[in-house]
This record gives structure tokens, sequence and C-alpha cells, in this order.
């Protein structure tokens, strides 16, 4: 009886997981147990945010769903739910604005990215999904890796159709600012197989 | 003061009211039609189905269908879809008995991703056929939210059973009912 009720407690919790993103940041400063990943994520033809996105002002927090695409990351390799948003997992989520560079920091060891959503309207629940299935790995020493650019393209009624890995590492001094992009290892994103 | 306000108000809750432009010329636009078996899900009567259009993109994406009983399921559908890319999108409905019904409604979203139910793509005026579908709840845990599934259905009515149907309702769209009548014909 009690090993159920810790059952169902555990439940609960795992159902009511809030998304934890990785830390952004703006420089290279990782820990020792951590790297600096840069990056950046697309959507072709990209999400036109006055006719595919619904803004509602009694939403809280919504500014940090709409325009962005929450990609779910781990150092195993598991497929997220589709069906419904489970927050238990996107406890690693590399949340970044589509189309623009980001710089995140996470644990350094190979990180899987085990797919992605985006939020087209929060009230509602609409949202698209985006595949995962792909790695990126650190090299020994690298205190920052480039992973490139993840391009989704969709067709019109938005099912993912292709995915490419782009090689832009301009992108690596648009986030830096100025400072040097020479301690950054390209460690671009590869395809499970 | 207080009368102003209270105008304000009001202007600001007619204002959140949705509103649809009301078609006059159908010279243009075609006939989307479908069927839906909601004998397994929770509601039994539906109130309301709704066709989104994707591409290209406009202000108005909605088209609310006009919805028949029929043959054991819901035969609905428009008359006022443009070229474009077009999908069922969500199904609402009550669980009633007689003309009691509970307070609950039930939306069946097919979501806004992926063509493989209710979607077609326009590029010349005419009728097209969004599918018939049998709707099934998925069992799921006691803290997940309600699913349900979309499958071809088994036993559909004809795509003529549900056209002459339809053309009974488009007497006053004489250009729509001839559209219909050719697809009738073209089906012989």
């Amino acid at each position: 009886m009690k090993a159920l009720l810790i059952a169902a407690f555990a439940l609960l919790l795992q159902a009511c997981a809030m998304p934890q993103a990785l830390p952004e940041t703006t420089a290279l400063d990782a820990g020792a147990n951590e790297v600096v990943v840069i990056g950046k994520i697309e959507l072709v033809p990209p999400l036109d945010p006055k006719f595919e996105q619904r803004s509602h002002w009694n939403v809280v927090g919504e500014k940090r769903l709409l325009g962005r695409i929450w990609m779910s990351t781990g150092a195993e390799y598991r497929p997220i739910t589709t069906s419904q948003l489970e927050g238990s997992e996107f406890q690693r989520s590399l949340e970044a604005q589509w189309g623009v560079p980001f710089m995140v920091k996470t644990a350094r060891q190979r990180t899987y990215l085990n797919g992605g959503v985006t939020h087209l309207d929060v009230l509602r629940q609409e949202r698209l999904w985006f595949p995962g299935g792909l790695y990126f790995d650190v090299p020994a020493g690298a205190r920052a890796v480039y992973v490139g650019t993840l391009r989704y393209h969709r067709n019109d009624f938005n099912a993912i159709t292709r995915v490419e890995v782009l090689d832009e590492r301009r992108d690596v001094a648009a986030v830096l600012k100025g400072a040097s992009a020479a301690d950054v290892r390209t460690s671009l994103l590869q395809r499970l197989r | 003061m207080r009368k102003l306000l209270m105008l304000l108000l009001s202007a600001a809750l007619l204002a959140g009211c949705g509103t649809t432009t009301k078609i006059t010329d159908f010279t243009d636009r075609s006939v989307g039609y479908g069927w839906l078996n909601i004998q397994d899900v929770e509601a039994n009567r539906l109130h309301d189905v709704s066709i989104y259009q994707f591409r290209p993109h406009t202000a108005e994406p909605y088209y609310p269908a006009a919805i028949k009983e029929f043959k054991g399921g819901y035969l609905y559908w428009t008359m006022a879809l443009p070229q474009g890319a077009h999908k069922t999108v969500s199904a609402s409905g009550q669980r009633c008995l007689g003309f009691l019904c509970s307070n609950t409604t039930y939306r069946y979203s097919f979501g806004k991703q992926g063509d493989d139910v209710g979607a077609v793509t326009i590029r010349a005026p005419g009728v097209y056929h969004l599918g018939s579908y049998d709707l099934k709840d998925v069992k799921t845990g006691f803290f997940e939210a309600g699913k349900f599934d979309a499958v071809p259905a088994a036993r559909p009515p004809s795509r003529r059973e549900m056209l002459e149907e339809i053309l009974k309702d488009a007497q006053d769209t004489p250009v729509i009912a001839d559209r219909i009548r050719r697809e009738l014909a073209s089906q012989r």
C-alpha cells in the first residue's frame, strides 16, 4: 500500500515537472564539468507570428513560449512524447529563438537531441513537434563547441519534410560580440545511425 | 465618466467577439466535405467542425462547417474554401440524452501538423473530399489527459450519398450546386 502511494506521488510529481532551460551565457565561462554550446535552429519557411501564432493577454509567461523552440536534450537518446507536452522530458531544454544563434551551457558529455516543440497557441495547447535523433560530442579540452545550424523544412501542413545540419560558423562571432572565436571548437551535430 | 467607462468596456467586449466575412461570390470557392463517426468517443452529438486554412496565410483561417447527422455519423461541409491548403482541424460535441446535454464540451483537435487526416490542397475550384473517419478514445493513464485517434472509417457513406445530401443545401448557390452535380456525374 505504501509503495503504491509512493508510486502515485512520484507519478504526480512527474506529471507536474516544469521544463528547465539550459542556462544561457554571453561569455565562454564554462565550469570544469560544463561546456558552452553555440548553434542555431531554423524553420523553413519560418513561422509567421502574425498568422500562425496566437497570443492571449491573460496567459502568464507565454512570452517564454512563443517564437521559441524547446529542444529536449540528454545524455541518452530518449525520443520525446509528441501527443502531449511532458515537462519531465524537458528538464535540460535547449530553449532558442527561431533563427537566432544561441549560446548555452550544458554538461561536458555527448549530448543527444531528443526532439523539440514550439507553441502556436498556449491557451489552446496548439504546438508543432520536431524530430530529434542527433547528437554532438565534446572534443577533449574544448571549453566551447559550435554545433552548427539545425534546419527543419516543413510542408504546407507543417509536416517536417527534411532536416539539415549546416556549418555557419560566422554565427560564433555574432554571439561572442567581438571576443575571440578561436577557443570555440567545431563539433557539428551528427545523425544517429 | 462611468458612462464612458461602460461604453469602452462594451466596445472592448464586442471587439473580442470573433467575426467572419460573409461570402457572397462563390465563383472561385470550393466545396470541402467529410464524415465523422463519433460512436466510440465520449461525445455523442457534434455541434462544431472547423476547417483551417494553412496556406496562403490569412487573417480569417477558420471555416466553420455545416453539420448534419447522417448515416450513423456526422456529415460536415463548407462551400467557401478558396485555393490553398486546408485541413479539418477540430470537432466539438457533447454527451446528450434526448434534449438533455451535459455541460462538458469535448473538443477533438486534429492538430496543426501533418496531412494525414482531413487535409486537401485546392488548386482549382471544385468539390473536395476531406475523408471519412472513425474517432476512437485511446486509453490513457489516470493522470494523463484524454486522447483520441482518428482512423479511416470502417463503414462510411459513399461520396455519392454525401454529395446528394449536400446538394439539397446548395440550391440557393447555383455555382456550387452546378459543381456538385458535375462531381456527381463524374462518379457514374
